[in-house]
């Protein structure tokens, strides 16, 4: 748990000052997720996408996302990620694609997601030492007339920007940025693959308009289903959450000549107290520059802000996605039978607060048990043995929910999509493919299951209750018809008088339970949408079989019966909120 | 017909009303006091009774789950509406056998065995709140009563002394409603647990020496027992006693007697009587009497039980029943009340019996 571990992540960092960066990097190929050719599609793709939403959530625009990926050849993959961001300002270009920097690219204390990549730099490094091709960005911002062009590779023995083409151009673009590389790669698909990333990112991404172009051609759109950007408060980092190559970066670049200003001003919860206190224990003064401090310093600096007392951040800064727009996300894309999510209350896990938002769905186009995890709107695709997602869910007994199990797997079409949301999540690896099974994250996850499968538990017994309906009126006309008797002789009047209103009665209640069944039955609900009535009411008379063989009434008198619901549902435009 | 069966009619009458006319505008239903059960009695220690926590459930016809019993309810009322009418009484086998038929279209029996209608006419009693034999469905007779003690069947016009019917004494009907009791010559009454020891107090004459009641319980106490128990106390000024096994089961069968059962604590008022006393057999008899070498050893169940009765308000909070439980726990050992026969056969009813009852209050209560 290398966030957790000020030592592991110092070990890391010597290791990574010793060594040349490209050598470091083919070394340590894992560490940034190119483990597998097929995983370093996913990881450029992932890279380069999260870029651009956060590059449009930070400037308030409504993101529009063009993905594409050509085979080149069998094991060569040319990637082009667009979209209609800010741009990004020229001059910086060849840095953030050019150089490679170790820990987060931008030290802010946000909930972005990029906060959970390694840097564009990266794709580039991977791009050159795979295919010995630059990357191509073009980019184009709001007051330019014209785009830039360039062609970068990284000078890997003193990880600087080699700019092979720069050049400007017209873009039919009012801003935006295009990232191109030529990746050797693998394409796959189903679980864990660009597809599944990218229909998971456009869930977790209603505002978004996601257009994808796989490499067999297929092309995906996803509509945007929100017009509303979400928000993300900015809010200075909480020392347990840095990474020290982050830190470094901090003490390098701070404009303060003072290290207690600098510790009281770049970080959340520091006051004169415990900066004074923190400088006491790392043994430093509290005039010393902090631009000057030398490595051991900075490490036992480092170490001692792990240690120090400081409040949690509060929950104002989680960005979240809502329970409406997980609905209505989960909706989209799955038309789902049931639907229903649930939004946490904030909860703390080592001075951090986060907060869980569950969703379920379950049937419609879903055909098979998923469960779909994020970290601050992340999709997390791999290493969900060890995630205290999965951990929390298979500890519930999911078949208290009324759920099917078949040697321990569910067998129920459904998606239980769970989200954790923090300005700080502790991963289980710096692959950050995996939130920490910690307990009281475990419990936070548990009980936001729990909730919203109560909630598809009574779906459920409805549902199995609409299926059998023709049982249920063969049983209550027949004791109906029993107890009629005996009740007019308890009254002394006719058993044919008690039995007609009995019979009226059971009728009323059909009627009701008609109207349950065009409710709770998405696929009698379609019919009547596309003016199919015939086939809904054949549809609505198979399940109520008994009712006509029963003698309850004639088939023609439950024909005219449905009619007279369906009519009624449609005059009252019952249907329309669907559309 | 007298006033309490027109009464009672009607009420049968309102019940069907109502339903009839839910079925014509809203949801068929009927509403009943839930059946006693630790969770839903309290005991009452001002008059040291077992009652129910008022709790109401419901049937509902259209509640798939209710369907059922709420036909079932219907027949057994129509039932009992006839019976009265034509002042007949059913045995509650006749009940089953009178309404199990087949019922058409579902394929399935009204009744498929004797529980389930007597369950049903249990469900009857709690919503119409009255006892099943007003309205003329009755259990069989069990127990028996022995003594100077002349009765009179109100509907026939029998009259009989329960002394003068031979050693077996008169067998109590499920219900006495109809019993006048015209004439006692009686100080007490006893209730023993068994046959057995009934017939041998009679053999020994003891009723007639001690101008005593004998009753038999028979085991648990029924309604019928349990009722005439409470009218010889409340009507006739008589003391009562209590003689059961020194075990669980038997404290319970006393505690029944007196307090009532949790199954029938609606009619508690009815059918208990807490000043009755308890004779024995106590722990303290083992030693008393020299009786160790008769006792039997606790079982699992028994020991399970005890702590059970334990657990009793009403016997929680007595410590004399406390120590007799803990005594019974400690030594592991229950005692019948055959067992004086160890000593002789007349011993229970020459020494042990006329020693225990010249000291009532040395009695457990």
């Amino acid at each position: 748990m290398s966030d957790d571990n000020p030592k592991e992540y110092t070990e890391l960092y010597k290791k990574f000052k010793r060594v040349s960066i490209a050598e470091f990097f083919e070394k340590n190929r894992h560490l940034l997720g190119f483990d597998s050719l097929r995983k370093a599609l996913l990881i450029s793709v992932k890279e380069l996408v999260d870029n651009s939403l956060d590059a449009c959530e930070e400037a308030r625009v409504l993101p529009d996302i063009y993905v594409e990926i050509i085979r080149m050849s069998k094991d060569v993959f040319k990637v082009v990620v667009e979209d209609n961001g800010p741009g990004i300002p020229y001059e910086k270009v060849p840095e953030i694609y050019g150089s490679f920097l170790f820990g987060t690219k931008f030290h802010r204390y946000v909930c972005t997601r990029g906060k959970q990549g390694i840097g564009a730099s990266a794709i580039t490094l991977y791009s050159q030492l795979t295919t010995r091709r630059p990357i191509e960005v073009i980019t184009k911002t709001p007051d330019s007339d014209k785009a830039i062009k360039h062609k970068i590779k990284i000078n890997v023995k003193d990880n600087t920007p080699l700019v092979e083409e720069r050049k400007y151009i017209s873009w039919n673009k009012k801003s935006g940025t295009s990232v191109t590389v030529y990746i050797k790669s693998q394409y796959v698909k189903g679980r864990q693959s660009v597809d599944e990333y990218i229909e998971l990112t456009a869930l977790a991404n209603p505002h978004a308009r996601i257009t994808y172009i796989n490499p067999d051609g297929e092309m995906f759109e996803y509509k945007r289903i929100s017009n509303i950007v979400p928000e993300l408060k900015e809010i200075r980092p909480h020392p347990h959450g840095i990474e020290i190559g982050s830190f470094e970066r901090m003490l390098k670049d701070t404009k303060y000549s003072n290290i207690k200003r600098f510790l009281m001003k770049e970080f959340y919860g520091i006051g004169n107290k415990t900066a004074l206190e923190i400088l006491r224990k790392a043994g430093l003064s509290e005039d010393t520059d902090p631009r000057k401090l030398s490595f051991d310093e900075i490490e036992k600096l480092y170490e001692v802000l792990q240690e120090a007392k400081v409040k949690a951040i509060p929950s104002k800064y989680i960005t979240t996605m809502g329970k409406d727009n997980i609905i209505r996300s989960l909706t989209y894309l799955y038309d789902p039978d049931f639907v229903t999510a649930y939004v946490r209350r904030p909860a703390v896990y080592k001075g951090n607060s986060f907060i869980v938002e569950v969703g379920v769905a379950y049937g419609g186009r879903i055909d098979e048990f998923k469960i779909i995890r994020y970290a601050n709107r992340v999709p997390l695709l791999y290493k969900s043995g060890e995630c205290a997602i999965t951990n929390a869910i298979e500890g519930i007994n999911l078949k208290n929910y009324g759920l099917t199990l078949e040697e321990g797997k569910v067998k129920d079409p459904l998606i239980i999509m769970v989200h954790i949301a923090s300005v700080w999540i502790p991963f289980t690896s710096e692959s950050k493919e995996a939130i920490a099974p910690y307990p009281e994250i475990i419990r936070e996850i548990e009980l936001g299951v729990k909730k919203v499968l109560r909630e598809l538990e009574i779906f459920l017994n409805k549902k199995k209750s609409l299926e059998s309906i023709g049982e249920k009126y063969k049983t209550l006309y027949g004791y109906g018809m029993e107890l009629s008797k005996y009740l007019g002789d308890l009254l002394e009047i006719s058993e044919s008088s008690v039995r007609e209103k009995v019979i009226k009665r059971i009728r009323e209640e059909l009627t009701t339970d008609i109207e349950e069944i065009i409710k709770g039955i998405r696929e009698v609900r379609r019919l009547i949408r596309e003016g199919k009535i015939d086939s809904a009411k054949a549809f609505i008379r198979k399940l109520l079989k008994d009712v006509i063989e029963t003698k309850v009434m004639s088939k023609e008198e439950l024909d005219a019966l449905i009619e007279n619901v369906i009519k009624k549902f449609e005059e009252k435009k019952l249907l329309e909120i669907e559309k | 017909m007298d006033a309490e069966k027109i009464e009672i009619k009607k009420k049968i009458e309102e019940f069907a009303r109502k339903i009839y006319e839910e079925f014509e505008k809203g949801n068929p239903s009927f509403k009943f006091i839930i059946r006693g059960n630790l969770k839903y009695v309290e005991y009452d220690p001002t008059k040291d009774l077992i009652k129910l926590k008022k709790s109401y459930g419901y049937r509902e016809f259209f509640n798939l789950g209710h369907t059922r019993k709420f036909t079932q309810t219907i027949l057994i009322a129509a039932l009992a509406k006839k019976l009265i009418s034509e002042n007949r009484t059913a045995s509650l086998r006749e009940v089953f056998y009178q309404l199990r038929h087949t019922i058409p279209i579902i394929n399935e029996d009204t009744f498929y065995e004797q529980k389930e209608s007597d369950s049903v006419i249990e469900d009857l009693e709690r919503t119409l709140n009255i006892i099943r034999e007003k309205i003329h469905i009755k259990a069989d007779r069990r127990g028996y009563v022995y003594g100077n003690i002349t009765m009179r069947d109100r509907s026939r016009g029998d009259e009989w002394n329960c002394s003068k019917l031979g050693m077996g004494g008169w067998g109590v009907p499920s219900t006495i409603e109809e019993i006048e009791i015209l004439d006692i010559n009686a100080d007490f009454v006893l209730v023993v647990e068994k046959d057995a020891l009934f017939e041998r107090l009679i053999e020994e004459r003891f009723p007639e020496k001690h101008k005593a009641i004998l009753i038999s319980a028979k085991g648990q106490a029924s309604r019928g027992v349990r009722r005439l128990i409470h009218r010889l106390r409340y009507e006739h000024n008589l003391p009562v006693y209590v003689f059961t096994d020194g075990d669980p089961w038997g404290y319970y069968i006393y505690s029944v007697i007196k307090r009532g059962s949790m199954k029938l604590s609606h009619f508690s008022e009815l059918l208990a009587t807490p000043d009755v006393k308890f004779v024995g057999m106590t722990m303290d008899d083992v030693d008393e009497y020299d009786l160790k070498r008769v006792t039997i050893k606790l079982t699992a169940r028994d020991e399970k039980r005890i702590k059970e009765l334990m657990e009793y308000p009403w016997f929680k909070k007595n410590r004399n029943w406390q120590r007799q439980f803990n005594k019974m726990l400690n030594k592991k050992i229950k005692i019948e009340q055959d067992a004086l026969a160890a000593k002789s056969l007349e011993f229970v009813a020459e020494k042990y019996l006329p020693e225990k009852l010249s000291n009532p209050d040395r009695l457990l209560s």
